[in-house]
């Protein structure tokens, strides 16, 4: 009998930041990229990175569940090869993936619908997300800008209060210094 | 400096490499750039998937290329079968490796007689291809048709291979095998087929794992890397020994595939010397619910 | 290394016939169990329907109230799907490919008429 090598397939689920460093740590192993593919699921994209050890014959998945406005970093600097599959998943499902090598900016197969393996009525949902996004975060960088001048005045008016106070305390021990010496003073007459 | 213009070469379909597409960028008739458009023979076939039913969605799958039709079929087969937990019967495993063999020899005489019609010995292209109607005669006698087979089924297969189709299949290997050799003498030891492969086209070790090369490409170039020893349909009870070369250029690609179309008519041997009787396929209930992967 | 390793081939190839038939002057020869096109048995068909419902290309038409059966044959992929799902099994496939033509066509098959039902004794007049 030939030596059967099955071992299981590895699943892995991970967040999309850390997509560049568990893909050079694939390809440090000597890891074969097998292909990369993509779901439209739950209003959510869900990216399979697929490698293969062409030794052990361990076949192992990163899987990679994202929004569908959010910028996915492209691994061709990693896996020259990885170039068809990324501008396929940009071209039929409208992924944002930046940074790919040779970018066909939606012309790699001559199609006439856009996105046409998403269900319909999902790119102007993706549409809206992105405007949505857009809005929350400029909101959100407005929120911060008010809360850093209202932080600004309070520390303004802080310092001010500081300031007056010390400039009452000065005044005040002051006016005490100026009364004891009247009133040494007084004392040095009556004793003369 | 003259002035550039674009012609569109295509889409054109030679048979092996898929439908291609070139836009030649022309500077007074030298070509500067070749602009390729690929995709043609994407056609949406998985998104096609969501739509069928399971059962049916095999014969869709087959149809995704004519020279590895068995292959595609095999592979959605499988994936269905593993995500239902269905256990295949092994007669129906053992059909299903003759089958895959028998594909092969199919595929690799094409290859062998396309190699021969790029460096233009163009008899030589006849004879290969003269060979392999021999076994497109075994494939429509056992399974109906020539190059789509259509005879898988999630939970086994459809036909059988009766004793006397057994014995002439058998056969017929010995005379392919005699004919082969014929040919093989010719692919490697001919002077004017060795000027033309050896040294030419060298892709290194180093640059095949680059850039990703798999199957007879891959063994070509010094990779030692055959699916079929992970043992999936009955690849785990033959034995075999994957085709290695370690020259990395043309003639090595002739040379592995060569000694892979002696490899399959033994592993057909072996498949009917093993085969046993029983079941052809598993009743299946229900509807598949999951995700896999498979490799064929 | 050696020189014209083909010759052995090439003369033994001048004094054979040639391998291929001279279709369509002799007929072609199909091995038994080839799938070429499909045939239809129809005095057992019951117009269930299933055919059409799981055609892969949507190939068969069927009529269930006018009693017919129609199959586009250019259409059809000659994958038996038919064939399994029949529950009369009246479907089955013969060698035999549909031969090219200028333009598609449909054939057209039609049940024989239901057979007159006696009359029942509640509707013999009364009385």
């Amino acid at each position: 009998m030939s030596n059967v090598m099955n071992p299981e397939q590895i699943h892995e689920i991970i967040p999309v930041d850390k997509l560049l460093f568990e893909v050079m740590k694939k390809k440090e192993a000597g890891l074969r990229l097998s292909q990369i593919c993509v779901a439209y699921v739950n209003e959510k994209y869900e990216l399979s990175y697929t490698f293969a050890d062409d030794d052990t014959y361990q076949y192992s998945l990163l899987r990679v569940v994202i929004d569908v406005f959010q910028q996915v970093p492209s691994i061709c600097k990693v896996y020259p090869y990885a170039v068809f599959y990324e501008n396929e998943m940009a071209e039929l499902f409208d992924v944002n993936i930046e940074m790919i090598d040779v970018d066909y900016h939606g012309k790699f197969y001559r199609i006439e619908k856009e996105a046409p393996m998403l269900p319909p009525g999902a790119l102007e949902k993706k549409a809206q997300a992105e405007e949505d996004e857009k809005k929350r975060i400029e909101e959100e960088k407005q929120a911060a800008i008010e809360a850093a001048r209202k932080a600004e005045e309070e520390a303004r008016a802080a310092e001010e209060a500081k300031a007056k106070a010390i400039a009452e305390a000065k005044a005040k021990a002051a006016a005490a210094k100026a009364a004891a010496a009247a009133a040494a003073n007084n004392n040095e007459g009556g004793q003369n | 400096m003259g002035k550039k213009s674009v012609v569109p070469f295509g889409p054109q379909h030679p048979v092996l490499p898929e439908p291609l597409h070139l836009d030649l960028v022309i500077e007074d008739e030298v070509v500067e750039e070749a602009i390729p458009s690929i995709g043609f023979i994407h056609r949406g076939l998985e998104g096609l998937a969501e739509k069928r039913d399971f059962n049916e969605m095999m014969y869709i799958a087959e149809r995704t290329c004519g020279i590895c039709s068995f292959g595609h079929g095999l592979g959605y087969v499988e994936a269905v079968e593993h995500i239902m937990n269905v256990q295949v019967p092994d007669r129906a495993r053992y059909l299903r490796t003759i089958w895959s063999e028998l594909e092969r020899l199919h595929s690799h005489l094409l290859w062998l007689g396309l190699a021969a019609d790029a460096f233009g010995f163009e008899s030589l292209f006849y004879e290969a291809w003269r060979i392999r109607e021999k076994v497109l005669d075994i494939h429509e006698m056992t399974c109906g048709g020539r190059l789509i087979f259509s005879v898988n089924k999630v939970g086994g297969v459809l036909r059988d291979i009766n004793a006397d189709q057994q014995k002439f299949i058998l056969d017929q290997m010995n005379v392919l095998e005699k004919e082969i050799k014929n040919i093989a003498k010719v692919f490697l030891e001919d002077y004017s087929v060795q000027s033309r492969s050896k040294g030419i086209g060298v892709l290194t070790t180093k640059q095949a794992h680059e850039l990703g090369a798999v199957g007879p490409f891959a063994r070509a170039c010094g990779i030692k890397n055959d699916i079929r020893l992970t043992g999936y349909c009955a690849y785990g009870e033959l034995d075999f020994e994957p085709i290695v070369s370690n020259d990395c250029d043309c003639y090595a690609r002739l040379e592995v595939r060569i000694k892979e179309l002696f490899q399959s008519i033994d592993l057909v041997r072996q498949a009917f010397a093993k085969i046993p009787a029983g079941e052809l396929e598993t009743k299946v209930a229900g509807f598949p619910k999951g995700e896999y992967f498979v490799r064929i | 290394m050696s020189l014209m390793t083909f010759k052995g081939t090439m003369l033994s190839n001048l004094f054979k016939k040639p391998v291929t038939t001279k279709y369509p002057f002799e007929p072609a020869v199909y091995p038994e169990g080839s799938r070429g096109h499909i045939e239809i048995d129809i005095d057992k068909c019951i117009s269930c329907t299933l055919c059409a419902i799981n055609c892969p290309s949507g190939a068969i038409k069927v009529d269930r109230a006018a009693r017919t059966w129609e199959i586009n044959r250019f259409d059809c992929i000659q994958c038996g799907y038919c064939t399994q799902k029949c529950p009369k099994k009246c479907l089955h496939m013969e060698k035999g490919y549909q031969t090219p033509g200028a333009e598609k066509f449909v054939a057209h098959y039609d049940r024989p008429p239901e057979p007159e039902q006696p009359a029942t004794p509640a509707q013999a007049p009364k009385g």
